[in-house]
Order: C-alpha cells, then structure tokens, then sequence
C-alpha cells in the first residue's frame, strides 16, 4: 500500500508547503495549534457549530485529498482515541447540572465518535466505505489497518485514511488528576490531526510504500531512521505533544522527511532516508509502521 | 474462502444466553420494561431493554476480579465467553477480536462525572480509567488472553456490523485464522438524555414500520460471533450456525443524523452486500431490518427496501421492540437472531405493528413462522450517515 498526500494540524507549523523539520518547536504547556483558514475547507454556518476535532477532521480529510490530485477516494478511515471530547464533555455537563431536561441535542450529535468521518464525507458527497476506530493511539494503526485490507481485497483502491485528536482545558485536568491518582506521569499534552491518502498503485503524489504494520509491536528491521513517542529514536512528541492522534503526527514527519530528504538543524539531521520506522508505545499499546521511500 | 460462524454469544433484555433469547424470540415476549438498574430519572416515564443482571451478578459469573471495569466491558465478556465456548476454541496468537462500541465506559464513568458537575467533587476521577472505547477491548482481550490484532469500532448503530465485516476481511486476507466480532453497548445516563434531546425515544413500547410509530426504546446489550474459514471448521468437525457471505458498509452523506428520504445510504448498503454475496434479491429468505422505529429510519429504510426489493419483498422484521435499540450492540445481537433464524427455519416477529406506513405495499412478519431459510439479510445503520448490511447464509 502506498501513502502519500500527507496533511497536518499540529502545533507545528505543519499544515502549509514548507519544510516542517526546519521549523520545530519544543512543545510546551502554553503550545497552541497552528490551525489553516478553516472557512477554505468548510462553509461558516457548518463551520460555527464545529469542535476542534470535527474541524481538524474536515479540514484535513479534504486537503489531503486535494492534495492527492484526485477527485474522490473510495473510502474514509478515522482513527481517534478519545472522539469528540470536547461535545462529550459538553453534553455530560449539561446532563448533570440541568438536571436530564430540556436539553439540547446538539452537542450528543456532534459527541458521537464516527461524527468525524461522517462530516468528512458529508462534506466531500462521499458515499464510500466509512469507518471510525477507537483504539487509543493505536487508533491510527487500525485505520491503516483497515485501509490495508480494503485494497487487499480489491473493494477500493484509494482510501483517506487519517487520526485525529483534541484536547480542551477540561480533559487536560481530569488527566492530571487521574494520573496522580493512578500515578502514571502525564506527558505533555497535545492534540492534532494528519490525513494521507492510500492507494494500492503508485500515485504521482505517493511519497512512500508501507512494507509493514505491526499492531502489536516494535518490527526490528534496518531503517535509517527511527521516528518514536520514547528514547528509542528520534521523540517525535516533544513536538506534537502526546495523545492517542500523535502517530499521525509521526507518520506525517516520516512521508515528509522522504520528501524534503535532507535536514539538518538543532534537533535532528538526516540525508536521504530510504527507509523509516514509526514507532508508538503507550498505556500497553505498541505499534510501528515500516516504511519505504518511493 | 468462504466465512463460518461457529461460535455464538448474545446477552440482552430477553434472555442471558442466545437459548434465552430464542425462547423469548419464539414467544413473542418483550424485554422492554420499567428499568431497575439504569440511574436516569427517565426511568420513571420511559421504557428500556434492559439486561437483568447487575454489574456484580456478571462479575461473578465471570470470575472477573478487578472492580475497574464498565457495565459495557462485562457485558462484553459475557456474550463473549458463550461464544468462545460454544466454538469450543483455544485462544492463541492466531485469534484476533474486533469488537465495537459507541459509549465504551461511559456508565462507569457517570459514577465520576456526576459528583464532578454537582459538586465539583473529584474523588471518582480513577474512573475515567474504563472511558475509552479503546480500553473496554483491551479489557476483554486481556481477560481472554487475546493478543493479535485487538480492534474497536465505533460508528454509532451500525458498529457491530462493520466489526463482523471487518473480521471476515481479515480471515480473507490471511491475517488471522480465527477472529471474534461483535459489538456492545451497556445503558447509561449519556445516551439516554442524548436521545430524548433528539425526542425519538418513544415513551411506550416501540412500534417499528408501524404508521404509528413514535419513537425507539433504548437497550443494552452484547453479542459475538466466532469467525472461521469454512475449511478450518470442517476439518475440526466444528458445528457451522451459517456462513458470512455478503457484507458492506456505505455513507448517506446527507445529514449528521438523518437519514435520506429515498434511503440511498441503505439502498448502496443492500446492493453492494448482495453483490458481495453473489446473490439476487430474490435469494432472499428474511431481512431483519434496522427498523428502529423512529419516523426518519422506518420511512427512509423501507423506501430503500422497496428500491432494493421491488414488489417481491421475502419477509421482513424488526427485532427492536424485544431488545430495544441497543445502539452499537444492535447488528451483532441481530446477527445472531438472523444466524438462529437460519438454523432454526424461523421467522422472528415484528411486535407492536399496527398500521402500514403511507406508501409501502407490505406489513411485517407479525407471527412466528416455520419457513425455508437460506440467507438473511441483516441492515444496520447509524448517525454519522453510517449504513451497513451484512448477509448469512445457510452453510
């Protein structure tokens, strides 16, 4: 499977055409997303009533389409560890303090986790196969998953594959709390989103193959460069912060380190990878992706 | 390769095993009722398909021992374990679970969030431990000892399957050799307020593809089904309830929570399934309908029935109004009906119908009734424009 039209919201400058290993900040408690132009990606009226993770979803599902030089793809898979957090909590709230009356829907509508790839296609008149994994941070790693096995199968040969997280105020203090509680040392915590476009041939705008998958662990094999959430590589989440959408956050990094091939600055410095491991272990969930440039 | 089934596992409002759900299904007897163990004020004016058995009944049922663990997640292993029994399997690296849920620990997680939003109380906040939907997998994968490829769906109604569609792909990409699929959904305040904000919760019994109809019922519930090729299941001798031919999942994309009025999400669903299966229309022996009885989903499902099916409609019913609409749970507990109708050659009732809806030429399955059953069709659709349709057929 190949992958290409990599796009990103993060709280790097990742979203635009420049080099976004050139421009890395570590991230900090005060690190704010980079967010595009979203009224380019969605009309205002939709656009008002958006989270931050159904906007991050939409904006970024769409241009990386546009970026692909297609026209349509033949599925959507999402992958998001905790959904629309922001409505969730939203709604809860409402519950509680009004008491279960006189509610209103909207945010329930909005809280549903799959209300990502279903805005996405909504917006892109995409009647295609349309899936939402929940998978904590290997959620990304499932929608690859399932991508892998669509074209596999022959039921699609292009598939927007993309995970996408947020964080509010509200979620970053429960998680404080609840690793104190549980006295798990909370990582800096960070939110995103990054789309790619799969495809079962080579495309124009393909940047790599994917050689291998594993849901389960870290795949030892000769890489030139390893991109990880710990030591054992390059720690791609003092960038992006850490959360269940961050692998996309490393992919993104990996198909534009192929791209741009030689970087060389304060963090990191590479000359023209051919080959590069996505590397991701949290909460007793591991994953990696093989990569090869095309 | 063809798909078997040869392990199945249900709990909901009528019964605890898939033989309590079948007597209830051949007695024409509902599990909708007062509520005794959802914490909602709506229990007091609204009906819901609850599961008997409390959180602590499961727990030692199951010898499950960690308190940190959702009402969902019990459920989950519940209908599972029967499942896996009833395969008569061993779990190994080749077993993989591709489960699926909408709410994941949510009714645990009230137990938090209620003194949080009253009080600003945060002694609860270890349960948010069991929210994601990712974890209450996890959780049932670790009590199984599963630990390949462990997946959570979650698009809404239509969860379940999507997560028996998945488990068949990934038996035919040779990516497991065994998968368990299915989905779960325990009750919770979330939900509950969620769909009366929307004022699509009926406050007596449901009256799915009635005229009448005025809103769902909600319920709870689990259901698996163990997954195999054909080949593998012959060669161990192991009892095949139907096969998985037929399976796809589509988008409506026309609104959040609507469905279409000529139901195109729906109608894409059953033909590419069929396609899928290699069949006609007319092959089809019963479709268990999504019928949730809301206005929208009944009016927009049978328009695309009729689309797909023309005047040569096989018999059709809702299973709602026993089990209630348990949400991500729904495709997998009627994929076990729709395996039990096929095994047993029955036809399962649509209760409380009363009036045709204006337009359509057919009246549900109303009585239980001995018929040749050689594939079913099971629909499944969902917010988010999610539409699903998954056929079984007879091995």
């Amino acid at each position: 499977m190949y992958l290409g039209a990599p796009t990103c919201i993060s709280f790097q400058d990742t979203f635009g055409n420049e080099n976004p290993w050139n421009s890395l900040e570590l991230v900090t408690a005060e690190s704010q997303l980079i967010q595009p132009n979203y009224k380019e990606y969605v009309s205002p009226a939709s656009l008002r009533r958006m989270s931050t993770v159904l906007k991050m979803g939409v904006a970024g599902g769409k241009s990386s389409l546009q970026h692909s030089g297609l026209e349509s793809c033949d599925a959507i898979t999402v992958g998001t560890g905790l959904g629309c957090v922001r409505d969730t909590l939203k709604f809860l709230k409402a519950v509680y303090t009004d008491q279960e009356s006189g509610l209103s829907p909207t945010a329930f509508i909005q809280s549903t986790h799959n209300s990502i790839a279903g805005q996405l296609a909504l917006l892109l008149g995409n009647h295609g196969y349309n899936m939402t994994h929940v998978q904590g941070a290997l959620s990304l790693g499932y929608a690859l998953s399932d991508a892998e096995l669509l074209i596999g199968e022959g039921d699609a040969k292009t598939v927007l594959v993309g995970a996408v997280d947020e964080k509010t105020d509200e979620l970053v203090e429960l998680l404080a709390k609840l690793s104190e509680t549980i006295n798990y040392p909370l990582p800096e915590v960070g939110e995103g989103g990054a789309f790619f476009l799969a495809s079962n041939e080579k495309l124009d705008s393909s940047l790599t193959k994917m050689v291998k998958l594993s849901l389960t662990d870290k795949v030892s094999d000769e890489v030139d460069l390893v991109l990880s959430n710990t030591d054992d590589g390059f720690n791609y989440t003092q960038f992006s912060g850490e959360h269940f959408a961050s692998p996309g956050f490393g992919l993104f990094m990996a198909l534009k380190a192929f791209e741009f091939e030689n970087v060389e600055n304060s963090h990191i410095s590479f000359n023209q990878p051919k080959r590069i491991l996505v590397h991701h272990k949290l909460l007793g969930q591991e994953m990696s992706i093989l990569l090869e440039k095309v | 390769m063809e798909i078997a089934v040869t392990g199945i596992g249900a709990i909901s409002a009528i019964g605890n095993n898939v033989n309590e759900n079948l007597s209830s299904l051949l007695a024409k007897r509902t599990g909708i009722g007062k509520a005794k163990l959802l914490n909602s004020k709506h229990t007091e004016t609204h009906l819901f398909g609850e599961v008997k058995l409390s959180d602590n009944e499961m727990k030692s049922g199951l010898g499950w021992k960690s308190d940190s663990v959702s009402r969902t997640t019990l459920l989950s292993a519940w209908a599972m374990k029967e499942a896996i029994e009833q395969a008569g399997i061993e779990i190994d690296e080749n077993v993989g679970l591709v489960s699926s849920t909408s709410v994941g620990g949510m009714d645990r997680s009230e137990g938090f969030f209620e003194p949080y939003y009253t009080e600003q109380d945060f002694t609860n906040v270890f349960m948010l431990g069991t929210h994601d939907c990712g974890s209450c997998t996890k959780q049932v994968a670790e009590h199984f000892g599963i630990t390949a490829y462990t997946a959570t769906i979650s698009t809404a109604c239509s969860s379940a399957a999507n997560a028996i569609a998945m488990g068949a792909r990934l038996l035919r990409q040779g990516k497991l050799k065994r998968v368990v699929v299915g989905g779960t959904d325990g009750l919770c305040r979330f939900t509950t307020n969620g769909f009366n904000s929307l004022m699509i919760l009926d406050t007596e019994w449901c009256k799915p593809f009635s005229a009448n109809r005025a809103g769902l019922n909600l319920g709870e519930a689990a259901a698996y089904l163990v997954l195999e090729s054909k080949e593998d299941a012959e060669a161990r001798g192991a009892e095949i309830h139907g096969l998985v031919t037929g399976w796809a999942n589509t988008n409506d994309a026309f609104h959040q929570t609507a469905s279409s009025p000529d139901g195109n999400g729906a109608f894409m669903a059953m033909t590419q399934a069929l396609e899928k299966a290699e069949l006609q229309s007319s092959d089809i022996s019963y479709i268990n309908a999504h019928g949730t009885g809301t206005q929208n989903n009944d009016q927009s499902e049978s328009m695309a029935i009729h689309r797909v099916f023309g005047e040569n409609k096989p018999p059709i019913s809702s299973t709602k109004a026993f089990t209630g609409h348990t949400l991500a749970a729904a495709g997998a507990i009627e994929a076990v009906y729709s395996l039990l109708a096929l095994k047993e050659n029955k036809l399962f009732p649509n209760l409380n119908y009363q009036y045709p809806i204006e337009g359509n030429d057919w009246q549900p399955q109303l009585e239980v009734e001995d018929a040749e059953i050689n594939h079913v069709l099971s629909n499944s659709f969902g917010f988010g424009g999610n539409n699903s349709t998954v056929i079984f057929s007879k091995a």
